[in-house]
């Protein structure tokens, strides 16, 4: 798979990204692939499934995590509205979990999944 | 071949420990947790081994915050640098975590040069800190010890006289400890330190010195005394006190100072009912104010020429029925309560003489200038400029160093050891920039002569200098630098830290 590609047409410097992970495009696909096979989508999408506030919470905040190591800043920016939205009490949080629904599974069909 | 020193991940997302793992593994052995009661049995386990944490601060089970209390509670965290990880970039956030110990804190997304500089940095900066932190320990063990021997020979020779057994005096230094330490804890209104209570315990010692001037026939007379032979036994704390008094330059040191004030005012009363001065209340320094109640206890508890030993019960009851004359109630409370444990406390430390103070603490005391006057806020300012200075020194093009006049030792940044290519320390560095011809000796001679001159009020040095690099090729440097001034009113001049940029065209 070209992860140049695909992260050049996220809108994402590659060089740059590439230069964390110390200029190793292996570790870029390593991660990617552990990100595949992460369950902490859908142990988020499972929280907002039984409405667990907490729980969604406690999920939208490691995902974001995740997201940002891998420069899915849409993603995380997505998630931590999630985040801030249940800390502040705004109950937009199902909205807002669509759109997190969106971003992700846009990836992983780019992805090839 | 060294063996890789450890560091410990703590992250409940696998991608992130990965991630870290791999920017770390070259140079570092990894042990991964989970969440924090994993975190908690690797630390429990390999304690000694572990070099640093990595600590995530949001997890399942037992948070980042959780396994920081825990390394408090358990004193891991004096031993082992934490550094904070997390998405969570809010300040009530960050300082949490350093109000909780931890020395540093990274934020995703995770940049593999800056967390390798980090590691680096902050595993060398607690080695040296508990490399510094043991030296002090020793030389302060060396001073406890000298002091109490000190003590130990003059109060046997006292109590020789006194025909007492050598117990009265190690006891009342050890009551007068428990006493203090009592206070210490449960009234911050007096603020006393692990090595104040340890001077004072130990000038407990010293509280019959007086009783060398009082005749031998009258200190040791078995009947009863004459209210004429009653008056110059009670002389001796007065006398006690111009003994010390005597002595040239005594009252300077702490130690003796309180040593003054315990033996003039040991017999003082809360009510003003003592002798020699008739003080009340607050008017005793509170160290004589604890001996005196240390003393009167012991001597209850303790058989005498004139008297049996009372049980403990019996002479607490005495005290507190005023038998003895009035104390205060404070400190006379902490007695009470401390009672029915006092004597195992006693038995305990005699048995462990050698560990009469904490001299870990006092160290730690002494290292971190603790007085009330360094909050925490200023720590964490402190700490924050370290910091800046690590961020600038990583980053900067220009050639930072430092130079420490006492151990003649230039410390370059990273980038500046890179430019020069010499290694970050350069011990003996008159010598080095004598003898290789990296600098002209005119250069060198002038430059001298300028920090030479430099005063803390005027302390910026400014040179231009030629430094031939590697291959012999010469450039030309501006160098500033600011000349560091310590030590109070003196000023002694105790290095500098400085620049050097290329200006060469």
């Amino acid at each position: 798979m070209n992860f140049r590609a695909f992260y050049e047409n996220r809108g994402v410097d590659y060089d740059a990204f590439l230069q964390r992970m110390m200029g190793k495009e292996a570790l870029v696909e390593k991660y990617i692939r552990i990100f595949i096979a992460d369950s902490t989508y859908s142990e988020l999408a499972q929280a907002m499934a039984v409405q667990d506030i907490e729980a969604a919470e406690f999920k939208a905040h490691a995902l974001k995590g995740i997201a940002l190591n891998l420069n899915f800043e849409k993603l995380g920016i997505l998630c931590m509205d999630m985040v801030n939205s249940v800390r502040n009490n705004i109950q937009e949080l199902d909205a807002q979990f669509d759109r997190v629904k969106a971003e992700y599974e846009s990836i992983m069909k780019e992805l090839g999944n | 071949m060294s063996i890789k020193k450890a560091i410990l991940i703590v992250d409940d997302v696998e991608l992130n420990r990965a991630l870290l793992q791999d920017m770390l593994e070259d140079e570092y052995r990894i042990l991964e947790a989970s969440n924090g009661i994993e975190a908690i049995e690797h630390l429990r386990c390999n304690a000694t081994e572990i070099s640093l944490v990595l600590l995530d601060a949001l997890m399942p089970k037992m948070n980042g915050f959780e396994v920081l209390e825990e390394m408090n509670r358990q004193h891991w965290i004096d031993t082992i640098p934490v550094v904070m990880i997390s998405a969570e970039a809010s300040p009530e956030f960050i300082t949490k975590g350093y109000q909780l110990g931890a020395i540093d804190y990274i934020s995703r997304p995770y940049s593999a040069p800056i967390v390798l500089h980090r590691v680096k940095n902050t595993i060398l900066l607690f080695a040296k800190q508990m490399m510094l932190q043991k030296i002090v320990t020793e030389q302060i063990q060396e001073r406890e010890d000298n002091n109490s021997l000190m003590v130990d020979v003059l109060s046997a020779i006292v109590e020789f006289r006194n025909g007492e057994s050598g117990l009265h005096v190690r006891r009342i230094r050890i009551i007068t400890e428990i006493l203090l330490k009592a206070l210490m804890n449960r009234n911050p209104h007096y603020a006393l330190t692990e090595s104040e209570i340890a001077e004072i315990s130990n000038a407990a010692a010293l509280h019959d010195v007086g009783k060398m001037m009082v005749p031998e026939e009258i200190l040791n007379k078995p009947a009863k005394l004459t209210s004429q032979e009653f008056d110059i036994i009670k002389e001796h704390s007065a006398k006690g006190a111009q003994m010390l008094e005597n002595i040239h330059g005594a009252l300077q040191k702490p130690m003796l100072r309180y040593a003054h004030d315990i033996c003039r005012w040991h017999h003082e009363r809360w009510d003003g009912g003592g002798y020699p001065d008739g003080l009340k209340g607050d008017e005793i320094p509170l160290w004589a104010q604890a001996v005196s109640l240390a003393d009167v206890y012991d001597a209850l508890v303790s058989p005498r020429i004139y008297k049996p030993a009372y049980p403990v019960q019996h002479a607490i009851q005495m005290i507190i029925n005023g038998e003895c004359g009035v104390f205060n109630p404070e400190l006379l409370s902490y007695l009470v309560q401390e009672s029915t444990s006092l004597e195992q406390k006693i038995q305990f430390q005699e048995s462990h003489a050698d560990q009469l103070f904490d001299v870990e603490k006092i160290s730690k005391e002494v290292i971190a200038q603790k007085d009330t006057s360094v909050s925490d806020r200023t720590l964490l300012l402190l700490d924050q400029e370290r910091i800046k200075y690590q961020f600038y020194a990583t980053y900067s093009k220009e050639i930072l160093f430092e130079y420490d006049l006492l151990t003649d030792t230039i410390f370059f940044s990273e980038g500046g050891a890179q430019i020069l290519n010499l290694p970050l320390e350069m011990p003996n560095a008159t010598q080095w920039i004598k003898t290789t011809n990296c600098m002209s000796a005119e250069d060198y001679l002038s430059i001298r002569d300028q920090i030479l001159a430099a005063t803390a009020e005027n302390p910026i040095v400014k040179a231009k200098c030629v430094i031939l690099l590697e291959g012999d090729q010469a450039t030309l440097f501006e160098l500033t630098m600011l000349t560091l001034w310590s030590g109070g009113l003196s000023q002694r001049l105790s290095g500098c830290i400085g620049k050097l940029a290329d200006i060469h065209v």
